[in-house]
């Protein structure tokens, strides 16, 4: 398991404002490293610096062990890539636009293009040219074109931007399958949390051009915990009901009317106690810590709750 | 970089404009003829060589071709910038410089090629009327021929490099107008005729404004190597 992507000290400069600043990231081969942030935290600037359409200020980056510099496009064979939105000649239709990507890219598999275009749903737009396409088609042909040569890196920039629902899910599933199924490395970047939990292995969270934590989502998982939240009354009392009836030492009280119990609790027992108590109880649920607190809390710089 | 000429020609669809191309030649002939048949009725020929025809003939081939070769730097060049389909062609492992150099030729052939072509297809259709109806003067020898050749040679290749001038305008901002703009002007100063006399008959003006053309492309070819794509 090699790394296959290495930024050190990465640092962009756009008219005297660091759009991105000193990153350091690291993907391992064969993973889903999702890279979460908020607009313009510098997500896309990192990819185009990946891909040599932006060249850093400073910094090294290292793509399959070898440096990057101005002049190397070699290695842009081994890529595939959304980044923003996808651009196509917009007076050819979809298959013309993916033939020029294989003869471009000195890819021969005149197959692989019928392939992709299957594998991404589009069907039935063979006289079509591009111009006609709506947004959720033309995302859906820029992911075909990424993907047409089996490339070993992918980098996507947002690529579920403009699918409905069912269009994500089946995106979800072919990320999946290339990664588990084809060993491809992929790069996807997006603020929709629910979804980058779902698939990634890896995740970086960036903020205003900082990469604020690498992480890997077995270790976000162990952390996450499951919890259950009283809406009471008087959450004073219930605190003390918790603490001496019940020996419950490890709750949180949140505010005047609401206590999170992270120990395992019997439901029925807690309520009967609280009613014999006089603590009367407007709600109880379940929550389990999820990823957009992880990241929520990140994002806000650990303003927690109390 | 053959390849890659290619698949520029493919990619623009410049096969399609060949219906423009002829239409565009047949609107030369006829102005040539209504030049003549005006000019008789007010007894002051415009031509009564077949060398003054020739002359007129290259002014007005060159200046609607080089604005024509306008349009095809807006279509192979400055549009891929202004939509944007150039990141994705930068992201192909392809040298920057060797796809921008393939642009160029493809313009720079173009108009050599319509320039070129035009201009010996109506002298031919020219000779092939005058021979039928001799209305104008001239032998046609065979050094009378080979002199012609050589000059239609030597003027496209020259009004080919000045037709690559527009590059500079258009890659600035990658205004489709600006190009547009200063392929007219550029064509309107170098073939207005004055008694005879164009811009383009003086070498000198000529020799340095192919040398600014083909200096205008190699510094567009050289710094798109280091520019950002945003």
């Amino acid at each position: 398991m090699g790394t296959i992507v290495r930024t050190r000290n990465l640092v962009k400069n756009f008219k005297g404002v660091e759009v991105v600043q000193n990153v350091n990231m690291n993907i391992q081969q064969g993973e889903i490293y999702g890279f979460l942030g908020p607009n313009g935290a510098g997500k896309t600037t990192v990819m185009k610096m990946l891909t040599n359409l932006v060249r850093p200020t400073s910094g090294e980056i290292e793509i399959f062990g070898q440096p990057l510099q101005g002049e190397s496009f070699e290695v842009l064979r081994r890529m595939g890539s959304i980044i923003e939105y996808p651009v196509f000649y917009e007076k050819l239709t979809a298959v013309e636009n993916l033939d020029l990507h294989c003869e471009y890219m000195g890819y021969y598999n005149k197959q692989a293009i019928r392939d992709s275009l299957d594998m991404v749903n589009l069907t039935n737009v063979h006289s079509k040219s591009v111009k006609d396409y709506s947004l959720g088609m033309k995302q859906r042909l820029g992911i075909a074109r990424a993907i047409l040569t089996k490339p070993e890196f992918l980098i996507l920039d947002e690529p579920i931007n403009g699918l409905d629902p069912l269009g994500i899910k089946e995106m979800r599933d072919i990320f999946k399958i290339l990664s588990k199924e084809h060993g491809i490395t992929i790069l996807i970047s997006s603020h929709i949390l629910a979804e980058i939990e779902q698939i990634a292995d890896t995740i970086g969270v960036i903020r205003g051009g900082r990469l604020l934590e690498e992480i890997s989502m077995d270790v976000i998982r162990k952390q996450s915990t499951s919890y259950m939240e009283l809406t009471i009354s008087d959450s004073r009392q219930a605190a003390r009901v918790l603490e001496h009836s019940l020996r419950i030492s490890n709750y949180k009280v949140m505010d005047e009317k609401h206590i999170r119990i992270y120990e395992i609790v019997d439901a029925k027992d807690l309520t009967k106690r609280l009613v014999q108590e006089d603590v009367s109880i407007e709600g109880l649920s379940h929550y389990q810590n999820s990823l957009e607190d992880h990241f929520l809390q990140l994002i806000q710089g650990g303003e927690s709750h109390v | 970089m053959f390849k890659l000429i290619q698949l520029e020609v493919r990619k623009h669809k410049l096969f399609s404009y060949l219906k423009s191309i002829i239409i565009a030649n047949l609107i030369i002939i006829a102005t040539l003829a209504l030049m003549y048949v005006t000019s008789e009725t007010v007894d002051d020929l415009m031509f009564t060589s077949l060398d003054e025809a020739f002359k007129i003939i290259h002014i007005l081939v060159k200046a609607v071709f080089m604005i024509f070769t306008a349009m095809i730097i807006v279509r192979v060049l400055i549009e891929e910038f202004k939509m944007k389909t150039i990141q994705v062609m930068f992201m192909y492992p392809l040298s920057r410089r060797q796809i921008i150099l393939a642009k160029v030729m493809v313009i720079f052939s173009f108009a050599l090629i319509t320039i070129s072509v035009s201009e010996v297809v109506l002298e031919g259709l020219l000779l092939g009327v005058n021979s039928i109806f001799p209305i104008l003067t001239g032998e046609v020898t065979a050094p009378f021929i080979w002199r012609e050749l050589m000059n239609i040679v030597m003027s496209s290749l020259a009004a080919a490099g000045i037709s690559l001038i527009p590059i500079y305008f258009g890659m600035r901002k990658y205004s489709v107008s600006l190009t547009f703009i200063s392929g007219i002007i550029l064509s309107s100063l170098f073939n207005s005729n004055s008694n005879g006399y164009t811009l383009s008959s003086n070498l000198w003006i000529s020799i340095i404004f192919v040398l600014i053309g083909l200096g205008v492309s190699w510094i567009t070819i050289m710094k798109v190597q280091h520019k950002d794509i945003v």
